[in-house]
């Protein structure tokens, strides 16, 4: 039974994941507007649905998921974005009820309608943005590829990367926070992952502001329930995208670029610490109750591979 | 790469690497001054030993490159111990390990390879053009702004970066009036930076096109922690790199003094 329930919550995950993202995505299109920050309240308010949903899968002993559907492609005028979003919270509010329909753990039931609760208001609030937003015009990239403006390729190419990354590590961090039976290492795990979803807004924001699309993809995910393989891999991450912000710095020329991936950079050297400290706790924990050294199969039996100084130019 | 640097036979963590690589590098970015100012070419190996300058010329009213010459490129290097007991003292107290060695010899490799690059672009250095008095506003612009015109005379263009002493941009950047800072003056027209240089004399100011056709540096090596070996229970590890200054066109640099 428990596994037809679980079943149910990730279908219900998925959906929420792809609310968050479509929702972020034409709240970033429209630019710093009203309509834009509540948007973003409503993308908010289903990362929370998406993390009850989480915690209630690993309750009754499964997995969540990190995988979502496709997203609306920002190729229509903004209140029709504002429909489809309605559309798609009509998707959710006709799933949970199913859902409600077919599940009798009073539990999970209670959880189930209290998101409905919420996927109804927010349904509301999207329907009055249409209305709100009925007459303008089509996203700022279509204008700016009319037109020529937007960011140079290589600008652009280097911000998605940094997007890339960022989304990628989001749903790594979450899930390995979700997985982590011990309160502390979880709750600094999940504070990491916030931190790296104020990277993505920012770098996304970057890119709507100079008329180009945020490709919300993600790399190859480590999903485990291993603690230490986890923190392993997040080092790892790190450690990589570290070096690959430093590489890229010299390219960009505009200052306060320079000072934002400079900013998210130092983030990232901030975390490699906080995992580190983690993986040292774990492994000495570990050691402790198994009475024999951890067996660190996964490590490098070698030194680093030594970083590269290279150029220091900066032209700008 | 690691084989012939030796350091997988170093008996101390990937962890404790890490660290000294970090050091290595923070310490490197924050010292050294030519890269700042040149583009690098490379690295290309520790294998390679020789770089190839080109010179260039009209043939059939095209320019072409003409044969080169070949340099050799430099290891300059520096080494440092740790001792036995302080690794022990790492593992064993939260005391850490103190990696300041570690820095030193690396500040040792990076004023080896400023030398080389400052004094390489200064021997090859046209002139003296006047200095002036950098305490006097309006007169260190004009300095600059001159050396700008013979190097645009002689076909130098943007960027150009300045070398000095870290007095003479003091001097410089404590020049202000009626709001206008001198720096700010001075960086407007000088693109690739204003570069303190702890060896600079404070007599004289390098004026150079930075751009990568009339000179830049070519790494062999980049800077790398190797592995010496141990002395008794102590661990001795080497710092160094392989380098070499190209001139493409010695008319790029002007010293003004």
């Amino acid at each position: 039974m428990s596994e037809a329930i679980i079943a149910l919550l990730r279908e219900d995950m998925k959906g929420e994941h792809q609310a968050i993202v479509q929702y972020l995505r034409h709240a970033y299109a429209l630019g710093e507007t009203p309509e834009a920050a509540e948007i973003e309240a409503i993308a908010r308010e289903e990362m929370r649905h998406f993390h009850w949903l989480a915690d209630a899968i690993v309750e009754l002993g499964g997995d969540p998921t990190m995988e979502r559907p496709p997203v609306d492609e920002l190729q229509d005028a903004p209140s029709v974005q504002m429909l489809k979003d309605a559309d798609l919270e009509q998707h959710g509010i006709d799933q949970y009820r199913d859902h409600i329909e077919r599940i009798d753990d009073p539990k999970i039931r209670r959880l189930l309608s209290r998101i409905l609760h919420d996927e109804l208001v927010h349904k509301g609030e999207f329907a009055k943005f249409a209305e709100e937003l009925d007459g303008q015009p089509a996203p700022a990239q279509a204008e700016g590829e009319a037109t020529g403006q937007g960011p140079s390729a290589r600008l652009a190419e280097i911000l998605n990367q940094g997007v890339r990354h960022e989304y990628s590590v989001v749903l790594q961090y979450l899930y390995h926070a979700f997985m982590t039976p011990d309160k502390e290492p979880a709750e600094e795990i999940e504070d990491i992952a916030i931190n790296e979803m104020q990277h993505l807004g920012w770098l996304a924001e970057e890119l709507f502001e100079k008329g180009a699309d945020a490709k919300f993809e993600h790399g190859e995910l480590v999903l485990s329930d291993d603690l230490i393989r986890n923190l392993k891999a997040d080092i790892a991450i790190e450690r990589e995208v570290t070096e690959d912000y430093s590489e890229q710095l010299p390219e960009l020329d505009e200052e306060g670029l320079v000072a934002l991936v400079e900013r998210i950079r130092d983030h990232e050297i901030d975390h490699t610490t906080v995992f580190q400290y983690l993986l040292d706790e774990a492994k000495e924990k570990r050691s402790t109750e198994t009475a024999e050294p951890p067996k660190d199969d996964d490590e490098p039996k070698g030194p680093p591979k030594p970083p590269s100084i290279g150029s220091l130019v900066s032209r700008g | 790469m690691s084989d012939y640097l030796l350091r997988e036979d170093a008996p101390i963590s990937p962890e404790t690497w890490a660290k000294i690589d970090e050091m290595v590098v923070t310490v490197a970015r924050k010292n050294l001054v030519g890269r700042k100012v040149l583009e690098i070419a490379g690295p290309l190996g520790w294998g390679v030993g020789q770089a190839p300058i080109f010179g260039f010329g009209l043939s059939d009213d095209a320019w072409v490159a003409e044969a080169p010459q070949y340099t050799d490129l430099k290891e300059i290097a520096a080494e440092f111990t740790l001792k036995a007991q302080h690794l022990a003292m790492a593992e064993q107290t939260p005391y850490g390990l103190d990696l300041g060695a570690v820095a030193m010899a690396t500040l040792k490799v990076t004023a080896e390879e400023d030398g080389i690059v400052v004094d390489g672009l200064k021997s090859k250095a046209k002139g003296p053009m006047p200095l002036g008095d950098w305490t006097v506003m309006g007169e260190p612009f004009a300095a600059v702004a001159q050396g700008i015109a013979r190097l645009r005379k002689a076909g130098i263009d943007e960027p150009y970066a300045l070398i000095l002493s870290p007095l003479k941009y003091a001097q410089l950047a404590s020049l202000m009036q009626h709001g206008r800072r001198e720096l700010a003056m001075v960086e407007s027209v000088v693109k690739g930076g204003v570069h303190p240089y702890v060896a600079m004399p404070d007599d004289q100011v390098l004026l150079v096109g930075a751009a990568s056709w009339n000179a830049d540096i070519v790494l062999g090596q980049d800077i790398v922690t190797a592995y010496l070996g141990n002395e008794g229970l102590d661990h001795r590890f080497r710092v160094f790199e392989t380098l070499v200054l190209r001139v493409k066109r010695p008319e790029c640099v002007c010293v003004l003094a």
